[in-house]
């Protein structure tokens, strides 16, 4: 009974054993990984695998994108601002027109060019050079960089009134040519968008070029 | 030779950054002579409970300032307004110019699971109104889809609420990181769409999902980072930070359906979360080339008590 006993204790031991101790040696005796490591306070940095280069496009690209959106904000402020005085000067242009004029009009694009290039246009172009200053001083702060040209074209800016060739200075078609104005100075296609167009693909092409040559 | 985890208030740099010395990129702080990094800018568990409490309803980044300011009269402690109010100057002298980055994590997001689980809620509710009411652009198909995926987020802030009680709970947030990186595709996704589809953009909405991206992100990041893989971190972040760039740079002020001024704010939001998304690979690296653990980095800052916002120092 006693052996069987004995027996049944050694199986049980047997069976007891960590898996490991198969393998020779005791559990104490394996190799032990964060025994063998120093501790964390007794090691030097890690070399470091990032682009510190990359800030500096970072700051580039948000010094940009800033210009580009205060632009965007500015020129359509001032193209609100404009074009309700610009509405009052078509006011009384069409109250001071006689009996006659009223019969036999003359085209409201002939007698608004002058008037809308000095109020308008030339309004519009002065922000338009501000905006070129204000960048040119950004791109100063990044003299090893050779930059594209980055001044405003009056490509694709529509530097005549032909959109009211066909309708009379009159008070009866006062609301209409209002609306032609507003849409010429900010709707789709029109001077402000043009410009704000302009002024994305400069940033674009700035932020590209900056990214190249970093 | 490895240090302490060395963590200052905003206050002791705030004076070199308005002296210029030191220039803000992101949410770091770097030498303006030298060019070295000086130190990252950290939130702590606590901005992340004062935050989430008040603004997660907001409906746009311009009425986030007034939100916290008017809502927090009412909610908090007289302590709780004086650390919201000393986070806001902190942000605004160190010229982070909006508040709404602080939604989105400076530094790494501190996910402290149960606010994550309020905002997502708040932000399903809202996204929900806001589909219903106004026309998005969105088929009844994409709606469907959008509501089965803020679901599937809502369970993934569950699961990993309640991983930390699993023996082994990185394995889960191993797992809770690759499903959220599904999550924030399709997010991205239906902000591109927003974006792409004709005519301006609905702020309200653009916002609200926005939000949801930048947090499933956040969460991918929190999660990688909490389970010590790094180095995975760190590129999950330069990803996250380059579509960030692709997604957000081509947005103006005249892309939103509001007046200027309030595009104006959005746009400034947006570029402020582009560049804390940017920044974040760097402190990120910072963390592994010191060695230091990242569990126990998150657990400092989710015990932090007394300062919303923390200055990692870089040595």
């Amino acid at each position: 009974m006693g052996r069987i006993n004995s027996l049944w204790l050694n199986l049980l031991s047997f069976l007891r054993r960590d898996l490991r101790s198969f393998r020779g040696g005791s559990r104490q005796e394996l190799p032990n990984a964060n025994l063998d490591k120093p501790a964390p306070e007794q090691l030097d940095p890690l070399p470091s695998e990032i682009n510190f280069q990359k800030l500096d496009q970072l700051r580039f690209r948000r010094d940009i994108l800033d210009w580009r959106d205060e632009f965007h904000v500015r020129i359509g402020a001032l193209a609100e601002e404009l074009f309700s005085q610009f509405s009052i000067y078509v006011e009384n242009k069409a109250a001071e027109v006689g009996f006659f004029g009223r019969l036999f009009t003359k085209p409201a694009g002939e007698i608004l060019q002058t008037p809308f290039d000095d109020l308008v246009r030339v309004e519009l172009t002065k922000r338009v050079k501000e905006a070129e200053e204000s960048l040119a001083q950004i791109l100063s702060k990044w003299p090893t960089t050779i930059w594209p040209p980055f001044s405003f074209t009056e490509q694709n800016l529509d530097s005549r009134l032909a959109c009211l060739d066909e309708i009379g200075l009159k008070p009866t078609n006062q609301e209409e040519i209002l609306d032609r104005m507003d849409n010429l100075i900010s709707g789709e296609g029109g001077l402000v968008e043009t410009y704000r167009g302009h002024a994305a693909s400069i940033a674009r092409k700035l932020i590209q070029t900056f990214e190249a040559t970093a | 030779m490895i240090t302490q985890i060395l963590f200052e208030i905003p206050a002791a740099y705030e004076a070199a950054v308005k002296a210029g010395s030191l220039v803000q990129i992101g949410g770091l702080l770097k030498n303006a002579a030298t060019g070295q990094i000086v130190a990252h800018l950290q939130e702590s568990g606590l901005a992340h409970s004062l935050i989430s409490t008040a603004v997660a309803g907001a409906a746009s980044p311009l009425k986030l300032a007034a939100d916290v300011m008017n809502v927090g009269s009412g909610v908090y402690t007289a302590v709780q307004v004086t650390q919201l109010k000393s986070m806001i100057a902190s942000l605004q002298s160190l010229q982070i110019a909006t508040l709404g980055v602080s939604l989105v994590g400076l530094g790494v997001t501190v996910a402290g699971f149960i606010y994550m689980h309020k905002r997502f809620n708040s932000l399903d509710g809202r996204i929900d109104k806001l589909i219903a009411s106004v026309h998005t652009g969105f088929e009844s198909q994409r709606e469907a889809a959008l509501r089965a995926h803020m679901s599937q987020v809502k369970g993934l802030v569950k699961r990993a609420k309640q991983a930390p009680t699993l023996s082994r709970p990185e394995r889960e947030y191993s797992r809770i990181a690759e499903d959220f990186s599904e999550q924030a595709s399709h997010f991205e996704g239906e902000l591109e769409f927003l974006i792409k589809v004709e005519g301006k953009v609905n702020v309200e909405l653009f916002w609200q999902l926005a939000q949801v991206l930048t947090l499933c992100n956040s969460i991918r990041i929190d999660c990688r980072i909490r389970t010590n893989e790094l180095r995975n971190a760190r590129e999950i972040a330069e990803s996250v930070a380059n579509d960030y760039q692709m997604l957000f740079d081509q947005l103006t002020p005249g892309s939103f359906q509001a007046s200027e001024g309030e595009g104006a704010v959005v746009a400034k939001t947006i570029r402020d979360i582009t560049d804390a998304a940017a920044t974040k690979p760097y402190l990120i690296e910072y963390l592994r080339t010191q060695r230091y653990d990242g569990r126990e980095y998150l657990d400092r800052l989710e015990n932090e008590t007394q300062s919303p916002l923390l200055m990692l120092r870089v040595l």
